[in-house]
């Protein structure tokens, strides 16, 4: 399922509706979902203001892909400013001074079981967000 | 939704597997979208189902059910509306004649195919209802729902 | 994955055969709803209520599942009601006509008040 949207600040919010039915519709636990939902508004955020820098001409992309081990989100956009993940384990304080982007990221990584960014100079950025079904179980190895 | 910037409609596409189950996902997604336009609940429920009828036409008719074609929905958000175009791929192209019928339950009753209600539903539920080809080649039909206006005048 | 979302439930009341249809009434309902049906005729029942809970998706394929339920309900001479109807899909019976084959009730408790002025209490 794919599903493409203008940047606009708002917008991400269909996208978000629009995943978390399929993810719902998958049978995945609805704690679950509202990771998706948080991780996905947050990439998509992202997306439109860095990586598309508020043009609402350029368009962001959602792509996401299913399978029985895992639920996988692609979010591309035209290209920008490329996101830096932060590393796992995530350590949150309050005194640290990080930006609102910065807080996005460290939100992604916290909330995915996996995480990845590749950036094209003609493709623009993608971020893939991997939620495992059982997040106990699967121990599929971990790119970044 | 704000649209700040000023343009006179903006456009959500998507495409979706032609398997049966997706198109409840255009029906959630659309739902979504009309309720932040503030569209009343009763214009959600009728579009829910008139874009499900799409949507399933697209997966089972157009596309023969064949998951690796797509169906694709986009929806263009207007200030006083919301158009809905669904489009498949055109294994099979819908005849025209199919998209006019006004079926009537007591001929159901007779027929051993009871089905056949999923066009007349669209047209009676939505504000207009167009089908065209398209651009691929494919079956597409546009509908359109208006902001503030009442639904079906069958009451 | 995207599977059937439909669960139906046959209970009995004050005479009347209750069966509930809770979720989605698809084209994929169509075993279930079908089984219920056979089961509470064969049952010698007459009266039967559809009983609807969560419906927000009852599309075209399920309506033709249902005039095929009215299409034997008629043959058989049995009385058939429904319930829990949302307003969308109560306007969308009248206007496809099973309203005139099904009467609509708000409620259980209102179609089986009804069903035993017809009888169903004996």
């Amino acid at each position: 399922m794919q599903i493409i949207f203008p940047s606009i600040l708002g917008y991400e919010v269909i996208a978000r509706d629009a995943v978390a039915a399929l993810a719902r519709r998958c049978g995945i636990s609805s704690e679950r979902v509202e990771d998706v939902k948080t991780a996905l508004c947050e990439a998509c955020t992202n997306a439109i203001e860095h990586g598309n820098r508020l043009d609402p001409r350029r368009k962001v992309q959602v792509v996401c892909a299913v399978d029985e081990q895992r639920f996988v989100i692609e979010v591309r956009d035209e290209g920008g400013l490329l996101p830096m993940l932060p590393r796992k384990p995530i350590h949150w304080s309050l005194d640290q001074r990080t930006s609102l982007r910065g807080m996005g990221l460290m939100l992604i990584v916290t909330l995915t079981d996996e995480v990845s960014v590749v950036a094209d100079p003609n493709d623009g950025t993608r971020i893939r967000l991997v939620f495992y079904r059982d997040p106990a179980g699967n121990g599929a190895s971990v790119s970044q | 939704m704000s649209d700040a910037e000023g343009a006179a409609e903006q456009l959500i596409e998507l495409r979706l597997p032609s398997r049966l189950g997706y198109e409840r996902i255009a029906m959630d997604t659309a739902a979504a979208l009309a309720r932040r336009m503030g569209f009343a609940n009763d214009r959600i429920d009728a579009l829910r189902t008139a874009i499900g009828e799409a949507v399933t036409n697209a997966i089972e008719h157009g596309n023969q059910a064949d998951a690796a074609m797509k169906v694709v929905v986009v929806l263009t958000v207007r200030p006083d509306e919301l158009i809905i175009s669904v489009s498949d791929q055109g294994r099979k192209a819908l005849e025209i004649e199919q998209t006019k019928t006004r079926p009537h339950i007591t001929d159901a009753f007779q027929r051993a195919d009871k089905g056949g209600w999923g066009i007349w539903l669209m047209r009676e539920l939505m504000d207009e209802v167009e089908f065209t080809l398209a651009p691929g080649g494919g079956n597409q039909v546009r509908m359109v729902v208006h902001l503030e206006r009442s639904p079906v005048r069958d009451q | 994955m995207l599977e059937d979302e439909l669960t139906v439930n046959i209970r009995h009341r004050d005479g009347v055969a209750i069966i509930d249809l809770i979720g989605d009434v698809t084209t994929f309902a169509e075993e279930k709803i079908n089984g219920a049906y056979r089961q509470v005729t064969a049952r010698g029942d007459r009266f039967i209520l559809l009983n609807f809970r969560q419906n927000d998706y009852i599309n075209s394929a399920g309506i033709a599942i249902l005039i095929g339920i009215v299409t034997e309900v008629n043959q058989n001479g049995q009385k058939l009601a429904v319930s829990g109807l949302s307003p969308h899909f109560q306007k969308i019976f009248r206007m496809v006509g099973l309203a005139q084959y099904a009467e609509i009730y708000q409620t259980e408790e209102e179609a089986l008040s009804a069903f035993k002025r017809l009888g169903s209490v004996e």
